[in-house]
């Protein structure tokens, strides 16, 4: 609700949804009659308390642009969004960890260079030149694969790369140091001691330790994950969530941006909520600490 | 601790290894599908061994969002007028370089006196979902534009006391005194829709929505998807509109239209930047033809604030930019000085004025006698990426005006702020952009009368006396010269900063031969120009 009132007194502030929703020369009269017809000339706090009112009963406006219920704006795109979301976090969890396992435990090694290297490029990486990148060699120059539009799994191909590419290098970075970390750890020796074979020394005791942080990271990088969605849907033509918001902004559709920001920010909660669901699920020993200190 | 990652018994390495695996696979297996259904770029060879190189679907790409293709609760963006001249007809079209009115629904007209305009309409026209095209439809047009004041219509429509039906196939538009800009702007405006849309109701109507077109709907149209459009049979100026499919799709991204254009799944695309102008003129099967004198920009002066109120500051100004070289190097060749107030083509281009030439002396001069012998300073306001290197061009014209001792601090803002200020005169010199039009009275209502600071200077009134007379002028040559008597006063006493007109810039696959025509309808007036078999 914060979020809403700041989000709501900065759109006011600046612009006129009129410039946007009527032709740039549309008369004075004509101007306060669309104001009148969205309740835009009422003072600010009656608008805002409007805006909660209704929210509070699901109700979120219609969208200046599109003539329709705000919600059912956003949630035409919000499909097209998960998808690329998950696409992306998936090939991020299944390359970047890996990676980050073996380079970890190859130290050193050639393979533990390319790792490295590759995830420093990787993060700092500018998202929407390596989109364009993607779509000149891969789809232009090679012919592989279409260069924008939703539909086909191929279409997905080439925006889940470019949005995953920032948290996959993260991850792999991560990884490694969390498992070197680990690794140094008493009781890895211990285990290595008690005759355990090198691969189950990984998965029941390093890889299981390290993966506290490592859920931590995929918690807190969703919020930049959707700062990039917006640079992967533009260059991409993905319709999803990142670019309603940003053309909302831009021809000021208010309905739209508070709707979106509210998705957003429960979308983050959310997250962080499965967050400290896992924490507990992967150690025992938060589940139990954070029950005891909050009673 | 027995958590199910160790139950398993999946080594390290095999879990490693086998994730890795797999996403190559996928990501392999993926690929290899997708090959063969992808269009495959033409070569040189290929093309001319193909018989018929004709598409039988064109992909147009937009640069601005579809939000809705109901012409009575819609009625901004590019977009909706090229659906919409497809889909729909409007009762005059204007065409051609000198925006000659042409017989569309009306078939002919005729002022019956100097307030009342007779049109006489097409007989024999039906819409697409069958119904015939009579007198009531365009009265139910009409009055949704007078009923949805959210249209922003009122322009158009304020001047017109009433609309008559004679008979069925008869109108009359009675205005209040003479209206010379009323058929230039419902040929802007006036999508004439069936009066059974009524009974469809306005969802329905939005998704699928009937007029006497070219073309018709193929398939409903659901938001975030394109426009598919297929042409239409029955068609009253006769069948054979091509190619036979027509697609209008929105891709935001410059570089994302240019790469499907080289891809071959786009055929033409609006708003080329720049720098992929030569890129696509070397392509094969791509290239960039340009409208030229499309659109004005239009640097204003406050005309109401000091200094901007002394003729001899303005002149000093213009006297001070050099024009050819923004053009030539920064343009590349895509514009044209601004000389006179008008575009090419437009009514009223052609006054015989004396053109700004660069001229530092004589600027340094006319600010001496203007009593600023040291020169000033002041704000602009303008915007980054809405018109062709706007903000380079604001860049170059100041340092140009540096030389001259006039300092421009630039100020860099959006839209929507722009907009803002225009209106409420908040600016010493601010840029706007006005697209080509049939009719100069909207572009003047815009330059003089909607921005605050120039509607209350006291420098303008005499343009704005001459507007009111031209509007009432409706014998098209006689008016045509009251605009060019008002291009010479402006463009005289320097009442904008002149600096240059620009081309529009579309890219085309090569296939289409598609040339622009300087009315937004896009590939209409194309095909009228190109198909002598389709009665105008």
């Amino acid at each position: 609700m914060g979020v809403t009132l700041v989000v709501f007194l900065l759109l006011h502030a600046s612009g006129d949804p009129t410039h946007f929703m009527l032709p740039q020369d549309a008369t004075e009269s004509d101007r306060q009659a669309f104001r009148h017809a969205h309740g835009l000339d009422q003072p600010l706090w009656i608008q805002y308390g409007w805006f909660l009112w209704n929210a509070a009963r699901g109700d979120l406006g219609r969208s200046f642009a599109y003539r329709a219920p705000a919600l059912e704006v956003l949630m035409g795109r919000v499909p097209a969004t998960l998808e690329l979301a998950l696409a992306s976090t998936l090939l991020a969890l299944l390359v970047g960890i890996p990676s980050g396992v073996i380079a970890a435990f190859r130290q050193n090694s050639a393979f533990d260079y390319l790792v490295m290297v590759s995830a420093t490029l990787g993060q700092s990486i500018a998202t929407f030149w390596l989109g364009l990148m993607l779509v000149m060699f891969v789809s232009v120059q090679l012919g592989l694969l279409p260069a924008s539009g939703r539909g086909s799994w191929a279409q997905l191909i080439l925006p889940a790369i470019t949005l995953s590419t920032w948290l996959l290098a993260l991850l792999a970075r991560m990884t490694r140091s969390a498992v070197l970390e680990v690794l140094r750890r008493e009781y890895i020796r211990t285990a290595y001691a008690k005759g355990l074979a090198p691969r189950a020394v990984l998965v029941r005791h390093a890889l299981k330790n390290a993966l506290i942080p490592i859920v931590t990271l995929l918690g807190v990088s969703f919020s930049y994950q959707m700062g990039g969605a917006v640079v992967v849907e533009t260059v991409f033509n993905w319709p999803g969530v990142g670019t309603l918001m940003f053309d909302s902004v831009l021809r000021r559709d208010y309905p739209v941006v508070l709707t979106t920001v509210l998705f957003v920010g429960l979308a983050f909660v959310a997250v962080n909520f499965l967050v400290d669901v896992l924490y507990g699920a992967i150690d025992p020993r938060i589940r139990l600490s954070s029950v005891s200190g909050s009673r | 601790m027995a958590g199910p990652a160790a139950s398993r018994r999946l080594s390290g390495r095999a879990f490693v290894r086998v994730s890795l695996v797999t996403v190559v696979a996928a990501l392999l297996t993926v690929c290899a599908h997708v090959v063969p259904p992808r269009t495959a770029p033409v070569k040189p060879g290929e093309a001319a061994a193909q018989a018929k190189p004709q598409l039988d679907e064109w992909v147009i790409a937009f640069s601005e969002d579809i939000s809705g293709l109901d012409p009575l609760t819609t009625t901004t963006g590019a977009i909706y007028y090229n659906v919409f001249y497809h889909v729909f007809d409007t009762l005059v079209g204007y065409e051609g370089r000198n925006f000659t009115p042409t017989p569309r629904l009306a078939e002919s007209w005729k002022y019956v006196n100097e307030n009342t305009l007779e049109m006489k309409l097409r007989k024999g026209v039906k819409f697409h979902n069958g119904d015939d095209f009579t007198a009531d439809d365009v009265l139910y047009t009409y009055q949704g534009h007078k009923d949805n004041a959210k249209l922003g219509s009122g322009y158009v429509f304020d001047p017109v006391e009433k609309l008559e039906k004679v008979d069925a196939h008869t109108i009359r538009w009675i205005t209040k005194g003479a209206v010379a800009s009323l058929m230039p702007n419902i040929a802007q405006v006036l999508f004439i829709v069936p009066k059974s849309r009524a009974r469809m109701g306005e969802e329905a109507f939005g998704k699928r929505p009937v007029g006497t077109g070219m073309y018709r709907l193929a398939a409903d149209w659901r938001r975030d998807q394109p426009v598919r459009l297929t042409a239409n049979e029955t068609y009253w100026g006769g069948p054979g509109a091509s190619p036979p499919r027509l697609q209008f799709k929105f891709i935001r991204e410059p570089s994302t239209r240019v790469a499907e254009l080289q891809n071959g799944t786009v055929h033409v695309a609006e708003n080329i930047p720049l720098p992929q102008v030569e890129l696509l003129k070397r392509g094969a099967n791509t290239d960039v033809v340009a409208m030229k004198g499309a659109r004005i920009i239009m640097h204003s002066f406050n005309l109401g604030k000091d200094p901007f109120t002394n003729v001899k500051v303005r002149q000093a100004i213009n006297h001070a930019i050099g024009r050819d070289v923004i053009v030539k190097s920064l343009l590349q060749g895509y514009g044209q000085p601004h000389v006179g107030l008008f575009a090419p083509g437009w009514m009223g281009d052609g006054a015989k004025v004396e053109p700004y030439t660069l001229n530092v002396e004589k600027a340094r001069r006319l600010l001496g006698e203007a009593g600023l012998p040291n020169g000033f300073e002041f704000e602009w306001q303008v915007t980054e990426g809405v018109f062709l290197k706007d903000r380079e061009i604001a860049e170059a014209v100041a340092a140009q005006l540096k030389q001259a001792g006039i300092t421009a601090r630039l100020k860099i803002t959006e839209r929507a702020t722009i907009f803002s200020n225009f209106f409420a005169g908040n600016y010493a010199v601010i840029s706007t952009q006005w697209p080509t039009t049939a009719d100069p009275d909207r572009y003047l209502q815009w330059l003089f009368i909607r921005t605050k600071a120039v509607n209350d200077a006291k420098e303008a009134e005499p343009v704005r006396q001459m507007m009111g007379e031209a509007r009432r002028i409706l014998d098209p040559a006689k008016r045509a010269q009251k605009y060019q008597e008002m291009s010479k006063l402006v463009y005289d006493s320097g009442m904008l900063m002149f600096v240059h007109v620009q081309d529009e810039l579309y890219g085309i696959d090569k296939r289409t031969g598609w040339t622009p025509y300087p009315v937004r309808a896009l590939a209409t007036m194309h095909w009228y120009a190109t198909h002598p078999t389709i009665k105008r």
